[in-house]
């Protein structure tokens, strides 16, 4: 079928229709290219694994990214994101694990780094040499054109402070000339770990603007129609909101394991909602909690209001640490569904009973009331097996 | 992509980084350096050998029938390879416990995943700015001696001559595979250790103190010890070291710092 490809499994469809089951969103306000023919995963590792001595930092982590997506990678300090960052990178040594980057092996990181573009913690460049001549060095080691560095600097808007030395620089100045090195070879995936880190609140603005505006289609720089698909990014994050505005696709780790990989939509459409009902008559409220709890559903009860929790109905759909991406896409649309199909139904039977709503309101949980659930679930599961 | 191509981008990108203010201020020092010594030998020199002093082939003693042979206008040069080799020490160490300090080797490798091309192409443009430097040390040399001559009444007939531009050429060479030697080891100890603190704490105590406190004690470590090899070849040869000995071991010890740099910085881990 023109215009869709399978990712993992999962079909994914990159005319910009979005909704169908698996869709792959798409990055906020840039529409995707059409494309003749699929492209594989971006990312797609199995079973990484890292050890320093007896200390396992990451443990057997598959992760998908989709070509063409802009994915966050977030979990607390210490899940080993960085330290995943920098296996997908070549600088460390995975103790385990395979997979492609870009469609080439992951232990050979020379075939496909001159196509990613990466920032890892920290902007480490010269101190005493200015931006322009930290660039030109990286691109002439990299085998790339030194002509660019006008280009890049331009692009992450320091045009004009090229000529200065780096260490003059105020630390999102350092952010952006380390992004303006990553852009150096013109990525097809970018790789960003904490990008935010340290800015304040309008650095990290001018950071998710430019991640966003990074995010667009890889163009022939002669010519006007797409070559290749839009640019993947990779952008490991603490702060959730930022996750959530930037990115279409998540993948949430905790002590090293996988929570969750899949569409941003589908981690907010899964798993813990809310449904808040309430009658046109009070006194019916206690008829209305014990009809709800005969659905089988956990309430509680407010003054005028009650409040079904509906995690149960989409228990054991969202984490993913055995299961594939696409199958955890296929669960979220089913939740949804089934929950719909649900209200309905509740709808249906107070009618009956004579309780008439004039409120119906679901409650959408935020990113980071997801992310804390998912990581709670996971780490009590992690405890629990290590109990055992 | 071979790795030649590799050495060679490493060897430009190395270049663009060289051009800078500390650069020109480190080949300042070994300028001075050398004029220094070249001016210490000059007003030392004594008309005939001092008896009173041990030859312990570690001295440096002139006389100036010597400062009037061929030989004559380099030998302050000669006498100044041990500063230079300590600095040439140091300055490597340093640099490459700043990659991993200030995180530029993670940059690096993201952008040039081949290490070890990396690294030939990188102790290339430093080997090339460092014998550019002596070479520069060895022409400030030769001006101080002219001037020194005249101060201490040296004839110099003899410095114009074939044999004394050989003389040179061979000071020079030797005074660059000194160096050489003493900039890998600074090189390979940076690698292993990853700590500039631990890197010249480590190399400078060992090489120089200690080996000198042990070389007073037993003559034979001349020949033995790294930092006192290092130093023969940078002198050509001393009493109790020849040059051809020195020259094998100083060079057996570079083999080692360079297979123990190459494979460290191929296998571990980038965790700056």
């Amino acid at each position: 079928m023109p215009g869709r490809t399978s990712v993992d499994g999962m079909t994914t469809t990159l005319d910009g229709s979005g909704a169908t089951p698996g869709a792959l969103p798409t990055n906020p306000g840039i529409s995707p290219p059409t494309l003749a023919k699929p492209h594989p995963p971006a990312i797609d590792v199995r079973g990484l694994t890292k050890r320093f001595g007896r200390r396992t930092v990451v443990d057997g982590l598959d992760i998908t990214v989709p070509t063409g997506a802009v994915a966050g990678f977030v979990g607390p300090n210490g899940a080993g994101k960085t330290t995943t960052l920098r296996m997908l990178l070549g600088l460390v040594r995975p103790t385990a694990g395979s997979g492609t980057i870009l469609g080439h092996p992951l232990t050979r990181p020379a075939d496909y780094l001159p196509r990613i573009g990466a920032l890892i913690e920290s902007p480490a460049l010269y101190p005493a040499l200015s931006g322009e001549r930290n660039l030109a060095s990286l691109a002439v080691l990299a085998g790339q054109d030194p002509d660019r560095v006008p280009a890049v600097l331009d692009t992450v808007g320091l045009a004009g402070r090229g000529g200065d030395a780096f260490r003059t620089y105020s630390l999102g100045m350092k952010q952006r000339l380390a992004i303006a090195a990553a852009l150096l070879c013109d990525p097809e995936l970018l790789v960003l770990d904490e990008p935010t880190n340290g800015l304040d609140p309008s650095g990290i603005r001018q950071m998710r603007d430019l991640v966003r505006s990074l995010g667009g289609d890889a163009r022939d720089s002669d010519a006007d129609t797409p070559v290749r698909p839009r640019r993947t990014v990779l952008i490991s994050s603490h702060l959730l909101a930022e996750v959530e505005q930037i990115c279409d696709w998540i993948i949430v780790v905790e002590r090293g394991r996988l929570a969750y990989q899949g569409p941003t939509d589908g981690l907010m459409a899964d798993g813990s909602h809310r449904v808040t009902l309430r009658p046109e008559q009070p006194d019916q409220l206690g008829m209305l909690a014990d009809l709800v709890a005969g659905f089988g559903l956990r309430v509680t009860r407010d003054d005028d209001h009650i409040t079904l929790h509906l995690d149960g109905v989409a228990a054991g759909t969202t984490r993913s640490t055995t299961r594939s991406t696409a199958h955890n896409a296929a669960h979220s649309d089913q939740n949804a569904a089934t929950r719909t199909a649900l209200l309905a139904e509740l709808n249906r039977a107070t009618l009956a009973r004579g309780i008439t709503l004039v409120e119906i309101a679901q409650q959408r949980v935020s990113l980071e009331e997801r992310y804390q659930g998912l990581v709670e679930t996971t780490a009590s599961s992690h405890t629990g097996q290590e109990e055992r | 992509m071979n790795v030649a191509t590799t050495v060679a981008r490493a060897y430009r990108a190395e270049m663009i980084k060289l051009r800078r203010p500390s650069t020109l201020a480190a080949m300042g020092v070994i300028g001075a350096l050398s004029v220094l010594a070249t001016v210490l030998a000059y007003a030392l020199a004594h008309a005939t050998p001092d008896l009173t002093v041990t030859a312990r082939g570690s001295g440096f003693q002139v006389t100036l029938a010597q400062l009037a042979a061929p030989a004559g206008p380099t030998l302050g040069f000669v006498g100044g390879t041990t500063f230079i080799g300590l600095l040439a020490f140091v300055v490597f160490a340093v640099s490459m416990t700043n990659e991993y300090g200030q995180g530029t080797l993670r940059t690096l490798f993201l952008r040039e995943p081949r290490r070890l091309g990396w690294l030939g192409g990188r102790l290339g443009a430093m080997f090339s700015a460092l014998a550019a430097a002596l070479l520069v040390a060895l022409m400030l040399s030769v001006a101080t001696a002219l001037v020194m001559s005249q101060v201490r009444g040296i004839d110099t007939s003899q410095w114009w001559t074939g044999a004394a531009l050989r003389e040179a050429a061979d000071n020079y060479l030797n005074a660059l595979v000194g160096t050489v030697f003493f900039a890998l080891v600074g090189t390979t100890l940076g690698i292993l250790l990853r700590s500039t603190t631990v890197a010249l704490a480590i190399g400078i105590a060992w090489m120089f103190p200690v080996e000198h406190i042990v070389q007073n004690a037993w003559s034979g470590a001349t020949g033995v010890f790294p930092g006192l090899v290092f130093d023969a070849v940078g002198r050509g040869g001393v009493v109790d070291a020849s040059y051809g000995s020195a020259l094998a071991v100083g060079t057996g010890y570079a083999l080692i710092a360079a297979v123990l740099g190459a494979v460290s910085l191929a296998r571990r881990d980038v965790t700056a």
